[in-house]
């Protein structure tokens, strides 16, 4: 499945009818949320080239026709133990800036149509803190929206 | 078209216009010099029309006006009624030069065109006689129709002369194309064919078309314009006078010179980008291609013509890489070239005087380690200026000539191009190196470091490099901004110096940033590949082969001499293995000579084409990039050099939270 | 739509004018000389030529004059694009039998009705 958006232009088409669109996905309990123009792909788990001591939540690089594009796993950012992927699971492949970044989930739940005005800040104590800017309820329960900038803050502006 | 497409242009007017004027003051220089080839009045007189012509196209009106002047004069030198050889001429085409490309940046930068201070204009001027014609700075407006009046009837006769059709004109392709301009009937003297019918060659007809057009006289002014001189065009009625048939003065001959010679050779200039998308096409053919091979290899119907042809595929898509890559070469040159300017200038500031001397400035490589390059050469040039060289009362007292000598030479060693910056100075100063890195705490101060440990500080980060921070080199840049600068473009930084002879610093780079040779290694399941120009040999190692040294490193002997082992599985940060590993890669480093890499596998030598793990991720120590397989899995490239620095130092930590 | 050669040895103007015929839904094909032009008139057979005047190996001029004895230039309109419109010039285009002249500074939709109406 692709999803070809153009992050600005659907991001503006989503403004203007003061709706916004998600791409929600599960990881363990926790059900979350991506601008859905920020979702550049998403493709089914294939095994990653692992990076010399790379960070517990990083598993590795994926070939993106030709691209390499690192592949994070949410649930150990967010303090959880990593698991072992299967082929089960899914990465989410979204725009950070001009990077993409792999995002490892359980599996896509929906795309949701939220209303600008239904989006709640979230309490200051939340769990992974600054990951989250926002939180919308619906039909499946409340979906954490990821703050993508904050989550994967570069690693390249120090070069 | 878009305005960032204009801006595009624009930018590359810009950089067309430096260029042709740089060429222009060599030009300018001969002439001087006393060159009296027509050639070089040519190609000066080509340089100005050429800047003036897009200058005006894109509308730099100011800088075409000052252009045209100049190119005026230029002409007059190009027919021979201006000498060059006259006192003062030269130097006033010397001043325009120098305004034009003041102009020229003025325009770049969107500033106002600074003023004509010295009333170069007028001395320009001066320069033809008689009085040289006003420079005109804009095309000629286009001329407003009395009778503009939208949808009056409006007939045209059309007589083509005996030209027109050998002119690449036809009658019919007018009447279809003047349907659109509002024809509204077509009346031919003589026999009428049917329209569709009408032989486009036999022209020696008057044809009356009537229009109503929708723009107006005007429109059909324009319209017919292109066919005024090959045929006879009346416009009837409403309008007055011939479409614009008419010229406004001016002095400028055509060129007929039937074939002007390009002194040098011809360049075309492409966009990076297209050559790169040309190069990634090559590399994912090259991925497929030993995808392909692999499947025939293993597959046991394959034939041998099959086999035979895979091979022949193989060639000649090594072949096309080839091509294509060499279109992205260039010769150092254009780098080297802006240095003698800048020993020239340092020389005067700092009161040394110095001879740079270059060699190999053809060498060529990639396009965009050209780019690269000249902000690491010219610290590295100002460095020897400003360190190495010593002054000239120092220089006679150690009995070296007055006059310092810097040499700066590329050549291709291998896959690489290895560049040196050499002075015949002081080398570097031990005692004060060791003494400032002590104050600055980059050393303990009784800490023991050879002489050539000693050389290396100047490379670390805090190294401040003058006593007195010079405006010359003391700019807070020091040399370990170069060898980041370098090692971030895959190449490696070294020196050595002798105290009074002098040091020498050597770049060596890829010839390419995009496509390289590379071997395939293992260890457990992961591939890894150690670029083909540094791997000397594969070893089978034994049990016993390893000897370990009391600090830990484990060396091997080979031939009778010892070289380090690299433990591959460790640096990777991979499980301990349950057996030894079977297999050694032995690797060339600069710093540490030959080092064992010790592998479970070698998987064999291949074409690998360079992908950016800085672009979505972020760099890391000791890897030079990544590169994907023949299965579409991605492999890191390894920098064994980068590797060893990196498990010395402290590890880095730079990854995300 | 047409197939245009478009010749100018200044890259900067050849992309401006190939981008605007390119825009417009023309196949383009590009030249920096009257050289090169001849040997891509007889590859690529175009409906309209819009040359340069001043450029080096072969001048507009001559690669026109040139190109009329080419089967594939019989007929074929060829615009020389210049800003020098002196009398002298005019009628050494009209000599060599060039189709007809585009002046510089250039105007993309002036080169494009042109070339709707010459094909």
């Amino acid at each position: 499945m692709s999803l070809d958006h153009d992050p600005t232009e659907a991001d503006l088409a989503a403004e203007g009818a003061d709706l916004r669109q998600f791409v929600t996905f599960t990881v363990g309990d926790g059900l979350y949320g991506v601008p859905i123009g920020h979702v550049r792909e998403i493709r089914h788990w294939t095994p990653v080239t692992a990076l010399p001591n790379q960070p517990a939540h990083t598993k590795g690089v994926l070939n993106l026709r030709g691209t390499i594009v690192p592949v994070h796993d949410v649930r150990a950012m967010f303090g959880a133990t990593p698991r072992d992927p299967d082929e089960n699971d899914v990465i989410v492949i979204v725009w950070v800036g001009t990077r993409a970044v792999g995002i490892l989930t359980d599996a896509v739940s929906d795309i949701i149509s939220v209303p600008e005005t239904q989006i709640k800040p979230v309490p200051v104590a939340q769990a992974g803190t600054g990951a989250a800017n926002g939180l919308v309820t619906c039909d499946q329960g409340m979906v954490a929206l990821l703050d993508l900038n904050t989550l994967f803050r570069g690693t390249d502006d120090d070069a | 078209m878009s305005d960032s497409d204009d801006e595009d242009f624009t930018a590359l007017f810009f950089d067309e216009a430096r260029e042709l004027l740089e060429a222009l003051q060599e030009h300018l220089n001969a002439l001087a010099d006393g060159d009296t080839d027509p050639e070089v009045v040519n190609a000066a007189f080509r340089a100005v029309h050429s800047v003036k012509g897009g200058a005006a196209a894109f509308g730099y009106e100011g800088l075409a006006g000052f252009a045209h002047g100049f190119e005026t004069v230029m002409d007059a030198l190009r027919n021979g009624e201006l000498d060059p050889a006259e006192a003062g001429v030269v130097e006033v085409l010397q001043r325009a030069g120098d305004r034009m490309h003041a102009l020229v940046e003025a325009a770049a930068a969107g500033r106002d065109a600074p003023a004509d201070d010295a009333g170069l204009a007028a001395d320009l001027a001066a320069l033809t006689t008689p009085a040289a014609p006003k420079a005109a700075t804009a095309a000629p407006s286009p001329q407003n129709s009395a009778a503009n009046t939208p949808e009056a009837e409006v007939l045209c006769r059309v007589t083509p002369g005996p030209s027109f059709t050998e002119s690449g004109h036809d009658m019919l392709r007018l009447i279809r194309a003047a349907r659109r301009v509002g024809l509204k009937d077509v009346h031919v003297d003589g026999a009428l064919p049917p329209l569709d019918q009408v032989d486009p060659t036999d022209c020696r007809l008057s044809w009356d078309l009537s229009f109503r057009p929708p723009g107006g006289p005007t429109a059909l002014e324009e319209f017919f314009a292109v066919y005024g001189h090959t045929a006879q065009i009346e416009i009837l009625p409403s309008l007055p006078g011939p479409p614009r048939a008419d010229t406004p003065p001016d002095t400028e001959r055509p060129d007929q010179s039937p074939v002007a010679r390009e002194t040098g050779d011809k360049y075309l200039r492409v966009e990076l980008s297209r050559i790169d998308r040309l190069v990634n096409l090559v590399g994912e053919m090259l991925i497929t291609q030993a995808a392909n091979t692999a499947a025939i290899e293993t597959a046991e119907t394959a034939s041998a013509a099959s086999a035979q042809t895979v091979d022949v595929l193989s060639r000649q898509l090594r072949e096309l890489q080839e091509t294509v890559m060499a279109i992205r070469a260039q010769p150092v040159k254009s780098v080297f070239r802006r240095m003698p300017r800048l020993v020239r200038d340092l020389s005067q500031k700092l009161g040394k005087p110095a001879r740079l001397e270059l060699g190999g400035e053809q060498t060529e490589v990639d396009a965009t380690v050209i780019e690269e390059l000249a902000e690491p050469l010219t610290h590295m040039i100002r460095n020897a200026m400003d360190h190495g060289l010593e002054d000239p009362a120092t220089r006679e007292a150690a009995g070296k000539p007055a006059t310092g000598e810097i040499r700066l030479s590329a050549e291709h060693r291998g896959e690489r191009v290895v560049i040196t910056v050499a002075d015949d100075g002081a080398g570097v100063d031990r005692e004060r190196v060791l003494a400032h890195a002590v104050s600055r705490g980059l050393v303990g101060a009784d800490e023991h470091l050879n002489p050539e440990d000693i050389d290396l500080l100047i490379f670390r980060p805090g190294f401040s490099t003058s006593d007195t921070v010079s405006d010359v080199s003391g700019r807070g840049v020091g040399m370990d901004v170069v060898k980041k600068k370098i090692l971030a473009m895959g190449g490696r930084c070294t020196f050595s110096s002798t105290p009074g002879a002098g040091t020498v610093f050597q770049i060596t780079l890829p010839l390419t940033l995009a496509v390289m040779d590379g071997m395939t290694v293992a260890v457990d399941d992961q591939r890894y590949v150690l670029p083909l120009s540094s791997v000397v040999e594969a070893l089978r190692l034994t049990a016993d082969d390893g000897r370990a040294l009391p600090d830990g490193t484990q060396v091997l002997e080979r031939r009778g001499t010892y070289m380090r082992m690299f433990d591959l599985r460790g640096a990777m940060g991979l499980p301990r293995g349950d057996r030894a590993p079977p297999l050694a890669v032995v690797v060339e480093t600069e710093a540490a000579g030959p080092v064992a890499v010790t592998v479970d596998q070698v998987i064999g030598q291949r074409q690998i084409v360079l992908k950016s793990l800085e672009a979505n991720y972020g760099r890391i120590e000791g890897i030079a990039g990544a590169t994907i397989l023949g299965d579409g899995q991605v492999a890191l490239i390894l920098d064994i050099p980068g590797l060893m620095e990196a498990q010395a130092a402290p590890p880095r930590q730079e990854l995300m939270h | 739509m047409s197939r245009v050669l478009a010749v100018d040895d200044t890259r900067a103007l050849l992309m401006l004018l190939s981008d605007c015929l390119a825009d417009a839904g023309h196949e383009v094909v590009e030249a920096t000389d009257g050289v090169e032009a001849l040997e891509q008139l007889r590859l690529h057979k175009p409906d309209i030529v819009i040359t340069d005047l001043n450029m080096p190996r072969m001048n507009g001029l001559d690669f026109i004059e040139a190109a009329r004895r080419e089967p594939e230039g019989r007929g074929l309109p060829m615009l020389l694009l210049t800003s020098e419109t002196a009398q002298a010039l005019k009628d050494r285009a009209k000599a060599v039998k060039a189709t007809g002249w585009l002046e510089k500074p250039l105007d993309p939709a002036r080169v494009l009705t042109l070339v709707d109406q010459l094909t």
